[in-house]
């Protein structure tokens, strides 16, 4: 063809061709994929997540703009900002929850308030990804981008990520006590997850929960690169990306990686000297999860030894002081709360203690033991022995950490900064080995790890790093493992290509216990959850649920006696959906023979009959029942 | 006769006539007593609440070896496996006990008589159970005992059933999503009717009557007892009382089941009802044994089990899940599985599961008796009369010419005395 408008109408006639075969191919493919996935939700969430996170980056640019102008400055400013974002959409929530109540079009507010940042144009560049970093990101992201809109099966999704937000919005306003522990809490993030279950659905506070993780990814990467170069800034996303531990937590609603985030960018503004933010983000970070002292108690000690070998002296120490007095003042409001309420400042994780001494948490359960020698071999059994779902360490790490960990000595040994981070993540690491040694509760920790890791590849010379590489490789298939069992049986769920009812049947323990109560109780019904997780998927106002040793349930017995039924009748319930535990032996060595009957035996002894002698039994498969409490 | 029977009845053997004359001590003692209103039928009087005739009221419970002792055999199945997926089993299938599998599916049979066991092939875990034979919905399975090995017998198979299906030896009735439905045996077309039956309560079977806990009424009379007589018509509301009908059984011509006043038992044939008022349906199911019910109820702080017939298991602790198949009561306690066999068995002329015959002629029970090996005694005029061995097998009518009938084990080698008037 020699006339350039013939080629034109050519191309464009086969391109047309190619968009009218794709688009009839949706419209008419036998197989109903397309029509089965559920496109509506899926956009409603990816819309309600990217609103917040726009809003969030706008309000914390526009605040960084005036408390600490240079840390927009890099390209990792949008990053800061989002951080310092999310702490003031926490902050702003409880006044909005306890003025307006708990609802969608609250959370909606919220989002517009944080997103009027914007009209004060703070200057934040848009993150810069390449193709190839973003093809990455992708396929990292990918298992939890197909599984968010799979129904909850995951415990702590159940009893408290989901299941607390949900109640909230049902309720209308703000809940805490013994009979709802996990309300108690700080509700940083779990407010803002509430604000995004009401506007977007399950998928919205999942996603954005994924888009945080993702960040984090990507400030790692950035903040090892800046500080060690290329290789180190390749290693240090890759080392947490490698990991159970961490790849699990991607599009699930929990705030470790929201909580790791945060004190990742309190490291950087330590380093920095930035007390502002520093402030902002350790006070949000400890708003958001407790463990986060992990990380922060090291970096400030850190920062206080400095202070006093810097001079002056006295002003250093004083900007720390106030600015740790200020990360305090971002949690304070959750502890002013719980005592308004009556109840402890740090209830639930104390103030059990009226129904005679009652262990929240036991720490010799988990892990690998607390003696020296336990401690000297932790690095080896946490890389060799960890088991994702057994109860030591209940998760799984790269065993890369442990290849670099000399390399992260010898930088360390080298160069002041990779001395911070590695005190830093050691020192964290040593707090953690002291309590319950779940991976989870290190995870603020395993980014500073990460960094101390990368840092130490940057010193290898080339044929070390490939060694290193095989050992990362060696661990990939044991660490990607049970991320993909778990997407290979929910994305069909997810999808809409696979039975709903049938996948919980087989994957959430009083699936039919909870589908006979959403289905054959009066509407409004509140139900009792008593040594059982399965909130999330109730329909009815629910109370207790198991939080930790099933806790409340044990708490409920303990202080009201034979009493118990009867103050839940008064408490306005009128189901009990109990589970039967039968707690183990051997789970409990630590505790003798007495002490373990009294806190766990007896009491499922005790409410069998309490149940068997008040109430009427009208549901029961497997471990689960349903009781109704009839009126006395 | 009769008061001389309540002698040598032992203390866990009780009776339960009433009648206006009888109510006088009851009333004395503070005991309600007098006609229940019924929805329908004729009134017939109310039963008195089981008192302990024999143990001074403010004596503590005696532990359960001692309170059953003197009247019944009683002992442990230790070998009945695992706990079951479906509470109502261990239970009685006519002369068998049936337990599960450490998966807790209905897996062994034994038969009590002689302690034979069978091992049953493609257990299941929800069945119906009938004399001697067990059904499965969930795969249309057929056991005949001491068969181990199911035939395919009914069909479709219903994998999707809301509870254990209802057995009677040739009929299944099953509750499945929004309807009713009945098979029988040998045929492949199955009936069923539209119904919004509750989901773990099974359905009961008094051929062609089935019977279910119904929901589609709850916000107005809460749970209600609905009927589908098969082959005559849509199925009808049968029992709407205020509260939660629960626990529906039937079997030979017999309906029983429990609500918040007590245990209700209904004659099917002319709709005769009768009520002990007690505190019941709060777990198991009652048992039915040939219009003889037996059931769990509180009392005292415990859980007892007691029957029409005045078997009962109220030691101390808590006795449960009846299951009750002529001289042989199954029951649990804590997770122990007991069989309690009674010493003797007295059938009265006026006991509800007997038919009166016209002008006063002595009754008729109709039974099936499974124990080999036992003698009979009528009384007549207050004089008892050995009346040889007592026929066992399929479900047959006796006829009693006198006031009352006793039964007892007869002694091993030696022939029951009298001639066979039974």
């Amino acid at each position: 063809m020699s006339h350039p408008w013939l080629r034109a109408a050519a191309g464009l006639l086969l391109a047309a061709w190619g968009v009218a075969v794709g688009a009839l191919f949706l419209r008419l493919e036998p197989s109903g994929t397309l029509a089965a996935i559920p496109w509506g939700e899926a956009a409603t969430a990816a819309g309600a997540t990217v609103v917040a996170l726009l809003a969030c980056t706008g309000a914390g640019a526009a605040l960084l703009a005036r408390l600490a102008p240079r840390a927009l400055d890099d390209e990792a400013g949008w990053l800061r900002a989002l951080a310092v974002g999310l702490v003031a959409w926490g902050l702003l929530s409880l006044p909005a929850a306890l003025v307006f109540g708990v609802q969608g079009w609250v959370g909606g507010l919220t989002c517009a308030v944080l997103a009027a940042g914007w009209l004060l144009r703070p200057p934040v560049a848009a993150p810069r990804l390449s193709w190839v970093e973003a093809a990455v990101g992708l396929g990292i992201a990918t298992p939890a981008l197909l599984c968010l809109l799979a129904p909850a099966t995951e415990t702590d999704e159940l009893y408290y990520h989901l299941a607390l937000p949900a109640r909230l919005l049902m309720e209308g306003h703000l809940l805490g006590g013994p009979w709802m522990p996990n309300g108690s809490r700080p509700l940083a993030l779990h407010l803002p997850w509430t604000w995004l279950l009401g506007l977007g659905g399950i998928a919205a506070p999942r996603a954005f929960a994924l888009a945080l993780g993702l960040a984090l990814l990507w400030g790692v990467r950035l903040r090892a690169q800046a500080w060690w170069g290329p290789r180190a800034g390749l290693a240090a996303p890759l080392l947490l990306a490698g990991s159970t531990s961490f790849l699990q937590e991607l599009g699930l609603a929990h705030v470790d990686l929201a909580t790791a985030l945060l004190t990742l960018v309190a490291l950087e503004a330590a380093e920095a000297g930035c007390l502002p933010l520093l402030a902002i983000t350790a006070g949000g970070a400890l708003a958001c999860k407790y463990t986060s002292a992990l990380a922060l108690a090291p970096i400030f000690a850190l920062l206080a030894w400095r202070a006093l070998w810097h001079a002056p002296r006295g002003r250093a120490l004083g900007g720390l002081t106030l600015a740790g007095v200020g990360a305090l003042a971002l949690v304070a409001p959750w502890w002013v709360r719980n005592a308004i309420e009556g109840l402890h400042p740090l209830f639930p994780f104390a103030g059990w203690n009226d129904a005679g001494e009652m262990a929240f948490q036991f720490r010799d359960r988990y892990g690998a033991g607390h003696g020296p020698l336990d401690l000297l071999l932790l690095p080896w059994r946490l890389i060799m022995a960890a088991e994702d779902h057994g109860d030591t360490f209940l998760g799984r790490l790269q065993p890369a950490f442990l290849a670099l960990a000399p390399a992260a000595l010898w930088a360390a040994w080298r160069d002041a900064r990779a001395r911070t981070v590695l005190a830093v993540a050691a020192t964290g690491t040593l707090l953690w080995a002291s309590q319950v040694q779940w991976l989870r509760y290190l995870l603020p920790v395993l980014p500073v790890a990460a960094l101390a890791a990368a840092a130490g590849l940057a010193r290898l010379p080339r044929w070390g790093a490939v060694a290193v590489g095989f050992a990362f490789l060696a661990g990939l298939p044991a660490n990607l493992r049970p991320v993909l069992r778990q997407t290979a049986e929910q994305a069909p769920v997810a999808l809409g290509l696979a039975d709903r009812d049938a996948y919980l049947d087989e994957h959430l323990g009083g699936w039919a216990a909870v589908r006979w109560v959403n289905e054959h109780t009066p509407p409004g019904s509140t139900v009792a959850l008593l040594f059982c997780w399965p909130a999330w998927p109730l329909d009815r106002p629910w109370v207790l649920g198991s939080v930790e040793e099933h806790v409340p349930s044990r708490y409920l017995l303990a202080r009201e006696g034979d009493g118990a039924l009867a103050a839940l009748r008064a408490g306005g319930v009128t189901w009990v959906l109990r589970g039967r535990v039968h707690f183990l032996r051997k789970t409990y060595p630590f505790l003798d023979e007495a002490t373990f009957r009294r806190e766990f035996v007896a009491p499922e002894e005790h409410l069998d009959r309490l149940l068997e002698a008040e109430a009427v039994l009208m549901f029961e498969q497997g471990r689960y029942q349903v009781w109704k409490l009839p009126p006395r | 006769m009769a008061a001389s029977a309540r002698a040598t009845a032992s203390v866990v053997v009780r009776d339960f006539r009433a009648g206006a004359l009888a109510c006088a001590p009851w009333l004395l003692a503070g005991v309600g007593c007098g006609p229940v209103p019924s929805d329908r039928g004729p009134r017939e009087p109310l039963l008195p609440h089981g008192v302990d005739l024999a143990a001074a009221p403010d004596r503590a419970p005696r532990p359960i070896e001692e309170r059953i002792a003197p009247a019944t055999e009683h002992r442990p199945l230790l070998a009945l496996g695992h706990r079951c997926a479906d509470r109502r089993t261990p239970r009685l299938a006519g002369a068998w006990v049936l337990g599960c599998d450490a998966l807790g599916r209905v897996a062994l049979a034994e038969r009590l008589a002689d302690g034979l066991r069978v091992e049953l092939s493609d257990p299941a875990e929800g069945v119906g159970v009938a004399p001697d034979s067990l059904a499965a919905a969930a795969t249309g399975a057929l056991w005949r005992l001491p068969d181990p090995n199911p035939g395919s017998a009914f069909a479709p198979p219903a994998p999707e059933a809301l509870a254990s299906p209802a057995f009677d030896g040739a009929h299944l009735a099953i509750v499945l999503p929004g309807r009713v439905a009945i098979s029988t045996l040998g045929e492949r077309v199955q009936a069923s009717r539209e119904a919004a039956p509750l989901p773990w309560f099974p359905p009961a079977l008094s051929w062609p009557t089935v019977l279910w806990i119904d929901e589609r009424d709850q916000a107005q009379s809460g749970l209600d007892i609905w009927r589908w007589d098969a082959g005559a018509g849509a199925p009808r509301p049968w029992v709407t009382r205020p509260g939660d009908q629960r626990h529906v059984v039937a079997a030979d011509g017999w309906a029983a089941w429990l609500d918040d006043e007590g245990v209700w038992l209904e004659r099917l044939a002319d709709g005769a009802r009768w009520l002990h008022r007690a505190e019941v349906g709060f777990r198991a199911p009652p048992s039915l044994w040939h219009g003889v019910a037996c059931w769990e109820e509180r009392d005292g702080g415990e859980s007892d089990v007691a029957c029409t017939d005045g078997m009962r298991m109220d030691g101390e602790g808590d006795q449960g899940w009846p299951s009750r198949w002529g001289p042989w009561l199954l029951f649990r306690q804590g997770d122990d599985t007991w069989l309690a066999t009674a010493r003797e068995l007295t059938f009265h002329a006026d006991d509800p599961h007997v038919e009166r015959l016209v002008g006063g002629a002595g009754f008729r029970v109709r039974t099936a008796w499974p124990a080999p090996g036992w003698c009979a005694e009528v009384a007549q005029a207050g004089t008892w009369s050995p009346a040889g061995p007592v026929p066992t097998g399929a479900s047959q009518t006796w006829s009693i010419p006198g006031e009352a009938l006793r039964l007892r084990p007869g002694t091993r080698g030696v022939t029951c005395p009298g001639e066979t008037t039974l």
